[in-house]
């Protein structure tokens, strides 16, 4: 089937989750986006915008109408989910990101998990619902709105600290599990009170990253919970877990979910080797040193470095610095469009390869 | 694209540095874009004040790094050589925003107190016939060793924040051949913390 009339957004990125043909790769961010020059554009600073769902909206909207991403994304931080469950949250100021205060853990082991009644009322968790609602209303079906929700390997971090919660995998790693599955419940409640109130599809972050854990780890602890993750959320998923990965793909990929957002520290096309298109992938343009540090030529190499490997769609690897040039955010849709126009050219609008391209 | 970003880089070129946060300005971003040879001072903010702000800045890179005012605006000025030195220039615009406004006032001189020895660095403008060169030497002490260690450091230093060239073995240039007093004067305070 050949595409030939222009996509919306939002049918592009969930054309190419599905596997279907679409015009062009799309270009999402199933992470931050936000910068500083953003924040004073639209009058919306950290940490106002992570508490009030206008002033979210009003930020997360620029990622379209300035960017040009195919994607809006109100989740800018990670803290939300343990700001409800009662973690100790460090607000910061307009150049960095708040944090879960992971030296001060709430919780010793599963027994002591509860999740509040009120979690979906809570200013943190309400104030990202309420903003999908907004740009729902703003955006309607033409922009995807990507929400997201914390996996439980993460909350676990955040609730027991991350040394606490490594040697409980090691000294008693039925009770991790056990934890685990408790927190998978905070997973669902808050992702599908996103879906209900407008994304289209949902980052699940689960930071099993190679840095910390082997991919054992993650096929013992992770890969049946994910499973059960695709199955309940009523969206596509979307998996990110930064750092080095690639030894753990083989297992990402028999997860059911739509996709998986990975880091640069892994080579574009031996991430697709690894997954044998068993999921799509999104990903993976440096931060720190491409689209922080460098200019928008050096953007355009990695973006069509991972396009000519057939990912997907076309992301950031994650939450990029605050500090960040919009030129260089920029140049991501300009050099998809002008690497997907010369390929319809070379081709004569036949197949556009592996990246979901029209056939 | 058509966003206020997209017209922005249209308008004043690529950005060379950003200020995330202003602390002598209401914490605001602000920018140094670049078009044609023309430096623009930049935020996107809309607070009370940001253009007095902006003039600010940009005044304070003309006072502190000799730059050219373009008259006709409040926060856009030229380096006279009509070349951009980049790495330079982004010292003098976190200078220029890092500075409180009394520190705006005048610039460094061609001599400075050195930070690792008890020298006084002199950087002293001479005409070749290739254009323009700073020659670098000291005063305050009669060690000769010390004094061409120091001199070797702090050339070295000019030519990593200020991308000169070595002219001869105590002595630097810009690629551009011209003066720039004001700018070498600044350069030569981060220069002398080089060992």
């Amino acid at each position: 089937m050949t595409i030939t009339g222009k996509m919306t957004p939002r049918e592009r990125v969930l054309n190419a989750l599905e596997g279907k043909p679409v015009d062009r790769p799309p270009v999402a961010n199933p992470t931050s986006i936000m910068t500083v020059e953003l924040m004073d554009m639209v009058d919306a600073p950290f940490p106002d915008a992570h508490r009030d769902p206008e002033v979210n909206a009003r930020l997360a909207a620029t990622g379209h109408t300035e960017l040009g991403f195919d994607s809006v994304y109100p989740h800018l931080s990670v803290v939300q989910e343990s700001s409800a469950l009662g973690c100790d949250i460090q607000w910061e100021g307009k150049e960095n990101w708040p944090s879960v205060r992971m030296e001060k853990p709430i919780w010793r082991g599963p027994d002591d998990i509860k999740i509040p009644p009120d979690f979906l009322d809570h200013r943190d968790t309400a104030t990202v619902i309420r903003s999908i609602e907004i740009l729902k209303h703003q955006f309607g079906n033409e922009i995807a709105i990507i929400g997201k929700t914390m996996g439980p390997w993460t909350l676990c971090y955040h609730v027991f600290g991350i040394q606490n919660f490594l040697m409980m995998t090691i000294d008693a790693p039925e009770v991790a599990l056990q934890a685990l599955h408790r927190l998978k419940e905070v997973s669902v409640l808050f992702g599908e009170a996103q879906i209900a109130a407008g994304a289209d599809l949902l980052t699940f972050p689960d930071h099993a990253t190679g840095d910390l854990v082997s991919a054992e780890y993650y096929r013992g602890f992770l890969l049946e919970i994910h499973q059960e993750m695709a199955e309940r959320l009523s969206a596509p998923l979307i998996l990110h877990i930064c750092g080095r990965t690639l030894d753990r793909m083989p297992f990402i990929a028999q997860t059911g979910m739509a996709a998986f957002h990975f880091d640069s520290k892994n080579d574009p096309v031996e991430a697709m080797e690894a997954v044998e298109g068993r999921i799509r992938m999104i990903g993976n343009i440096n931060n720190p040193e491409t689209l922080y540090a460098r200019g928008p030529a050096e953007v355009r190499g990695e973006v069509r470095k991972a396009l000519d490997a057939g990912v997907h769609i076309i992301a950031p690897e994650c939450a990029i610095p605050l500090a960040t040039k919009l030129e260089n955010l920029m140049e991501i849709p300009k050099a998809v469009e002008e690497w997907a126009a010369e390929h319809s050219a070379s081709t004569d609008g036949a197949n556009k390869s592996s990246n979901g391209g029209s056939a | 694209m058509n966003g206020r970003a997209a017209e922005v880089l249209e308008r004043y070129g690529r950005c060379l540095q950003l200020i995330p946060v202003d602390r002598n300005f209401r914490d605001i971003t602000i920018g140094l874009h670049e078009k044609s040879g023309v430096l623009t001072v930049w935020s996107y903010s809309s607070k009370p004040g940001v253009s007095k702000r902006l003039r600010q800045v940009r005044d304070g890179m003309v006072i502190l790094g000799g730059l050219l005012p373009e008259t006709s605006t409040q926060n856009q000025a030229r380096f006279a050589c009509g070349e951009i030195h980049v790495t330079a220039l982004r010292i003098l615009f976190e200078e220029a925003v890092g500075r409180q406004a009394e520190s705006l006032s005048s610039p460094s001189p061609l001599q400075v107190q050195d930070l690792r020895s008890h020298l006084v660095l002199n950087a002293i403008p001479r005409e070749r016939r290739e254009g323009w060169m700073y020659q670098i030497s000291t005063s305050g002490s009669d060690d000769t060793e010390i004094a061409q260690q120091r001199v070797r450091s702090t050339i070295g230093g000019l030519q990593r924040h200020g991308e000169m060239e070595l002219t001869d073995p105590a002595a630097v240039a810009f690629p551009c051949g011209e003066r720039h007093d004001e700018l070498v004067g600044l350069l030569l305070t981060y220069a002398r913390n080089a060992s």
